[in-house]
């Protein structure tokens, strides 16, 4: 299955988990609803290591059928996951459950192992917090097939994520003043405006524009706007 | 894929993918009217060279580079370099 857009990705994964969800209400087996998912499907509860199913996508696609997950599954995890994914979901997932209602969902991308590829691929995995009384939450995944048909739209997503991660100290440093000029630069309004918009002199803003360069390292503004996407502080 | 990506969220950066996609569709019928030569200016702009290096690079005058990028302006209705490099990106002109 191929996707148009990242959000179609998206949009699907939200839509079968929701689907997943109310059958699963209305009392249908787990096991059973996720069997034709076009995704792969891990079953858990809060700790997200401790999977209880996985479905035949996922078989098809790892090789580990779902009582081979559920009876090794700190071998499984260990032979398939990089280790600093399995840190972050270890660290980050269960948080996330915890702390949010069942509409907030999250996508992130973990690195695994996956037989027919050299090297470790980035997957796409979405989940949400749980809406079911015994607490079961979902994760889908895409395999790195679906994305690579989508234009490499989500090629630019990783690379944005990898600049961000790269470059987070670094804007971390900013000023709330700093960032609020940033951010009406990036957007467009030139000096003269800026001083206008927050009732301070020409001169401070070109102090305020030369400290945020020698911040982040900027030589151009392509440099700028590249903190723009990456920090989400850009109006498209 | 062999380059390799750490784990972390990615929804907001496939929303953000998401509005330049939308931006690209609002506006193909003015991207369209594009020259070559315009496309070719529109890139290099929007990668942060300069009139005089442009005007070089593509062995043409300055003055001609002026009138291409008030073309460009005035064809994608550009109102500051901002806009260039969103153009750039959402017709995959320049990479991220």
């Amino acid at each position: 299955m191929a996707y148009q857009t990242d959000q179609e990705l998206l949009t699907r994964f939200e839509y079968y988990t929701l689907e997943m969800e109310a059958q699963i209400q209305k009392g249908e087996d787990f096991k059973k609803v996720s069997e034709h998912l076009p995704f792969m499907a891990i079953f858990s509860y809060s700790d997200p290591t401790k999977i209880i199913h996985t479905n035949q996508r996922h078989q098809k696609i790892t090789g580990y059928a779902p009582d081979e997950v559920r009876e090794k599954r700190s071998q499984y995890l260990k032979d398939i996951v990089h280790p600093a994914s399995l840190e972050y979901i270890r660290k980050h997932i269960p948080e996330f459950y915890l702390k949010q209602n069942h509409h907030q969902t999250m996508t992130f991308v973990q690195q695994v192992l996956l037989p027919g590829n050299s090297g470790y691929c980035p997957v796409f995995t979405f989940t949400k917090p749980s809406r079911l009384p015994d607490g079961l939450v979902i994760r889908l995944l895409a395999e790195p097939k679906d994305f690579e048909r989508m234009s490499g739209k989500m090629e630019r997503v990783l690379e944005i994520v990898q600049f961000k991660l790269d470059n987070f100290k670094r804007f971390q440093v900013l000023s709330n003043r700093e960032i609020e000029i940033l951010t009406l630069l990036v957007n467009g309004v030139d000096n003269p405006k800026i001083a206008d918009q927050l009732y301070i002199s020409r001169r401070t803003v070109e102090t305020h524009r030369k400290h945020i360069k020698r911040k982040l390292d900027i030589h151009s503004y392509r440099d700028l706007m590249k903190y723009a996407f990456a920090f989400g502080i850009i109006d498209i | 894929m062999n380059k390799f990506y750490p784990t972390g969220p990615v929804t907001d950066q496939i929303r953000q993918m998401t509005k330049l996609h939308n931006f690209r569709n609002e506006r193909l019928e003015l991207f369209e009217t594009l020259t070559e030569r315009e496309l070719e200016i529109l890139t290099l702009v929007a990668d942060g060279q300069n009139n005089p290096t442009i005007a070089k690079h593509l062995g043409i005058k300055r003055v001609t580079v002026q009138n291409h990028r008030t073309s460009i302006r005035e064809k994608l209705n550009i109102q500051n370099d901002s806009d260039y490099i969103k153009f750039a990106l959402a017709y995959d002109l320049i990479k991220f």
